[in-house]
């Protein structure tokens, strides 16, 4: 196990995940919420068919959209811009009940390791982003990251309904299983590494990522108190090599490096404004280097 | 200078997703005078074969 518990994310974490499932009692009865609230996109990975779901996911109606009316998904991606300008990848950090569980798993695991052991695989939720959201809907008329692909969607609403509704366990097949099998090795695999399906896979988090550098929520650092210890890099949940990466496109803001900086230098906070950037404020490799040589 | 793009392009976000926003409300898709809301509120009423991995 790694680390002090970060209490403040996971109480913030907990209530998300409240407020986005509050319908529990339709787990039992095997139904789901048909109100005006699924007209609202949520900034998360929260599948609408949950029963216990009040919002839409963005990544679902992005792809039902483009499958059936052969357009850009305006609203969706409205929804998008206007969370991203505002807070960047944060949800991902303070939102996403898939994200706490792989955090959970991580911190309670005895496997647990900072060894990142595949790094190339970052790049392939950009595959996932172009194939599974946007080019198979189109082209094939099937929504292929939720229906082959999304854990999200196997946990919230594929197990739920599909144990608690017998008319639907005549439909599982090998989609189900694949689906199944998906979900356990990513759920296994956050033993072992922090967050494994936003750091490789997801979509949500990689358009959510456009908007890092010019979100109005940006850690900041300053270069003239920062030592370049490294402290902040080895406890990064994304595996990132801070404070290089800072608000770069994998950055969710989740603030863990902030909470690690040595309190005595506090290189490294907070900053919500429309008016000002971090440009001149983030570390440049080539200073770093000047640094360590120093 | 930087500083004056970055809120230039974050204002011009913000205004373009709240019109992506409204224009889902008011902008008839077809002949029937459907919208994109209805579109996204029929979607997430329904229960989705996909999502629940039931889709063959």
């Amino acid at each position: 196990m790694h680390g002090a518990l970060p209490v403040k994310r996971w109480i913030i974490q907990f209530i998300f995940l409240a407020v986005q499932h509050p319908f529990l009692q339709n787990f039992l009865s095997g139904t789901i919420y048909r109100g005006p609230l699924k007209t609202v996109c949520t900034s998360t990975l929260t599948c609408y068919s949950c029963p216990a779901a009040p919002f839409s996911c963005p990544i679902g109606t992005v792809q039902y959209i483009i499958e059936y009316m052969k357009m850009i998904p305006t609203y969706a991606v409205g929804w998008l811009t206007f969370f991203g300008t505002f807070l960047g990848r944060a949800p991902c950090a303070y939102a996403c009940p898939f994200g706490f569980l792989q955090d959970i798993l991580y911190r309670f695991s005895p496997f647990s390791s900072q060894r990142c052991l595949l790094p190339m695989a970052r790049h392939l939720k950009w595959l996932i982003f172009a194939l599974f959201v946007l080019i198979v809907p189109y082209w094939k008329d099937i929504p292929a990251f939720c229906a082959w692909v999304c854990p999200a969607g196997t946990l919230q609403a594929g197990l739920p309904i599909v144990i608690a509704n017998p008319s639907f366990r005549n439909g599982i097949g090998v989609t189900f299983f694949w689906k199944m099998f998906l979900l356990l090795a990513i759920l296994l695999y956050s033993l072992r590494e922090q967050r494994p399906f936003c750091r490789y896979l997801c979509p949500l988090g990689l358009f959510l990522g456009f908007f890092n550098r010019i979100s109005m929520l940006q850690i900041v650092c300053n270069q003239k108190k920062c030592l370049s210890c490294g402290v902040c890099g080895k406890k990064c949940p994304m595996g990132l090599s801070l404070p290089r990466e800072i608000n770069t496109l994998d950055c969710i803001k989740c603030g863990t490096c902030i909470a690690e900086c040595p309190p005595k230098i506090q290189a490294l906070s907070w900053r919500f404004s429309l008016f000002s950037t971090t440009k001149t404020l983030l570390p440049t490799p080539d200073t770093d280097t000047t640094r360590r040589q120093n | 200078m930087g500083n004056i793009a970055a809120v230039v392009v974050r204002i011009l976000l913000l205004l373009m997703a709240i019109l992506f926003i409204i224009k889902a409300f008011f902008v008839a898709l077809d002949n029937d005078g459907t919208n994109e809301i209805t579109l996204v509120r029929v979607n997430g009423s329904t229960f989705c074969q996909s999502c629940m991995g039931l889709y063959q």
